[in-house]
């Protein structure tokens, strides 16, 4: 760059009244505006959203609620599993003190092992007449035992009158667990098959008084080598499912009670993926219609580590034979929202040729439906092959970005009076795939102003800054949230709604002109003046 | 900037219910925009140049104005054009 310019002042000395000279200067500084460059502007005000944790909680009263029955669903799978709790309760006779609030909380204790592997909580209530999608609280460890962890939801007071042991509400917490199973043997030959173990509850743990219950794990093939307690101590085993139970009259958990832990070592013919790390940037754009998604991922194979050498003629021909080294990521098929366009896949050495897109045609009546759930007709299809496959503990860096019609998308609207509202995905989900760290940047156009935004989940932090991109002035303002553990569930939408002016939405353009009137001037100025030596 | 904590929903109710964007020039002109304006704004640059420069006139400043407006407007559609959209 130095060079050409040295040469170009050069020649403009020598013929400073060429208008071919004058053209290149002009060019070449306009070329200078539009390079992107970020200053390291200081970041907005961050303010940290937690979940409010308690770190020392006590056990409810055990009278306020009988269990009627208690069901635990435990959906076992890579790196996300699923647990499903539907238990039939109805307040107890005889609980003390009526509270005056217009709720009544409902606790739920879990392991720590599993309370530290949730990412996602919902909890749906079901009396005779209604449902009702309640709030999960997280309260931390119990004060007097850390191996347990407290979940409340607070029942309304409307509902309670209506139940009783004949007709008792039904609760169901749904619920989403990162890394939950672990691979047992730790490392496995290239060919080989892989396992994973999971240990957890195989017994009933609750502040109440249960009448029946049992767990139910399901995993998600039918070769299962081991469980425990096994089928001599009343455990049963039907095609992938294992049932241990049922228990009848179980006593309220207390701290220090033994809840019987079991174990499940199961084989798993997918490879285990997790997102160590996504920072996903999101841009609107004015002038092109248009949202800009850019996914910069960390993808890791938290599978079997791999015993022995990796050999490339062994994985070729296993590729023909499915089971060979199916816990081998070869590809992975990552689902766009609809009217996604112009894909691109590229990694540090640069653009990744092993990959497909098929685009689909917009669907703007369908952008709450997360991509991993539309029915493959509707959704867009990047199927991503990475440079070497990545086999058990191997690491892939990589970025992916696409573009979306911000107006025929439905991801844009229009408020009327300069105000604007769009709805920016936080996450890409992919099934079965745990996210370690989500990071998303939402970049607004330049000179955006009243800006207000709507998350669907509590978030880590929330901070704005601004971002300073091609043809900027003034840069553009940005919202950043991360949140950690995340899954597939958090593919919500982010609504963010701002005023933009017409002045503002023109700055671009009339910034170059007054850059082009500046050249131009200065021009006119310059070949006014004669300096040749006569 | 604040987050509204309004009821959840609001703002996805009116999401739904609002009219769509549509951007000021449709998107799919723009490269004829940015091929027309560009090169208009190349032909006033030379027009420019071969002005004379013996007196200042409003003619030139004229063109002057004419030349920048049409590069300026230019420039973003042409960046549009080849997929950066500004």
């Amino acid at each position: 760059m130095v060079v050409i310019r040295r040469s170009v002042t050069a020649a403009l000395s020598r013929h400073h009244s060429s208008p071919l000279a004058l053209l290149l200067n002009s060019l070449l500084l306009l070329l200078l505006l539009s390079l992107p460059f970020s200053l390291s502007y200081p970041d907005g005000e961050a303010t940290t959203t937690a979940t409010t944790t308690t770190s020392s909680s006590s056990l409810p009263d055990q009278d306020d609620w009988i269990n009627h029955s208690f069901l635990k669903q435990l959906e076992l799978s890579g790196s996300v599993s699923s647990s499903v709790l539907t238990v039939q309760i109805s307040p107890s006779s005889s609980s003390s003190s009526p509270t005056q609030d217009s709720f009544s909380p409902y606790y739920f204790t879990l392991p720590s092992t599993e309370a530290e592997a949730v990412s996602w909580a919902k909890a749906i209530l079901k009396s005779s007449s209604q449902r009702e999608v309640l709030q999960v609280e997280s309260h931390g460890p119990l004060k007097q035992d850390a191996s347990t962890h407290l979940f409340s939801v607070r029942i309304p007071k409307s509902s309670i009158p209506s139940a009783s042991a004949s007709s008792p509400l039904t609760l169901i917490l749904e619920t989403t667990l990162n890394h939950l199973s672990y691979p047992l043997p730790s490392t496995v030959k290239q060919n080989g098959e892989m396992f994973l173990q999971w240990t957890g509850d195989a017994a009933i743990r609750s502040p109440y008084r249960t009448e029946k219950g049992r767990v139910k794990v399901k995993c998600p093939h039918p070769k299962i080598l081991s469980f425990h307690p096994d089928a001599s101590q009343g455990a049963t085993k039907s095609g992938s499912t294992i049932t241990f139970g049922s228990y009848e009259d179980v006593a309220p958990y207390t701290p220090g009670s033994e809840v019987k832990t079991g174990s499940v070592h199961y084989q798993h013919v997918l490879p285990v993926i997790s997102m160590v790390e996504l920072d996903r940037l999101v841009e609107i754009s004015h002038w092109g219609d248009n949202m800009a998604t850019e996914d910069k991922i960390w993808l890791r194979n938290d599978g079997a580590k791999l015993k022995g050498h990796f050999s490339r003629i062994d994985h070729q021909m296993a590729t023909f034979y499915s089971k060979a080294n199916s816990h081998v990521l070869s590809t992975l098929a990552i689902h766009l929202p609809p009217g996604s366009k112009e894909a691109y896949f590229t990694d540090s050495i640069g653009n990744v040729s092993t990959s497909h897109f098929r685009p689909s045609p917009s669907a703007p009546y369908s952008l709450t439906v997360p991509s991993n759930l539309l029915p493959p007709s509707r959704v867009s299809v990047l199927e991503i092959q990475p440079r070497f496959p990545v086999l058990g503990g191997w690491n892939y860096t990589f970025t992916i970005g696409w573009n979306n019609r911000l107006g025929e998308g439905g991801w844009g609207k229009s408020l009327g009076s300069n105000e604007y509202l769009v709805a920016v995905p936080f996450l890409t989900p992919v099934t079965d795939v745990a996210m370690d760290q989500v990071r998303t940047k939402i970049v607004l156009p330049e000179g955006a102003t009243d800006i207000q935004f709507e998350v669907p989940f509590e978030m880590d932090s929330i901070s704005t800054e601004t971002h300073t991109t091609y043809l900027d002035t003034k840069g553009r303002p940005s919202i950043v949230l991360s949140k950690s553990q995340c899954s597939e569930k958090h593919g919500s939408l982010i609504y963010v709604r701002y005023t933009l002016t017409p002045s503002a939405h023109l700055r671009k353009p009339i910034a170059i002109t007054a850059i082009s009137i500046g050249l131009l001037l200065s021009a006119a100025l310059l070949l006014r003046f004669d300096v040749k030596i006569r | 900037m604040r987050n509204e904590c309004e009821s959840i929903g609001t703002k996805k109710a009116l999401h739904a219910s609002s009219a769509p964007f549509v951007s000021a020039v449709p998107v799919s002109l723009l490269p004829y925009i940015a091929f027309v304006l560009l090169s208009a704004a190349f032909l006033s640059t030379f027009y420019f140049t071969t002005l004379p420069k013996k007196s200042f006139s409003s003619h030139e400043a004229l063109v002057i104005v004419l030349a920048s407006l049409e590069a300026g407007f230019g420039i973003v559609a042409l960046f549009n054009a080849v997929g950066v959209y500004v």
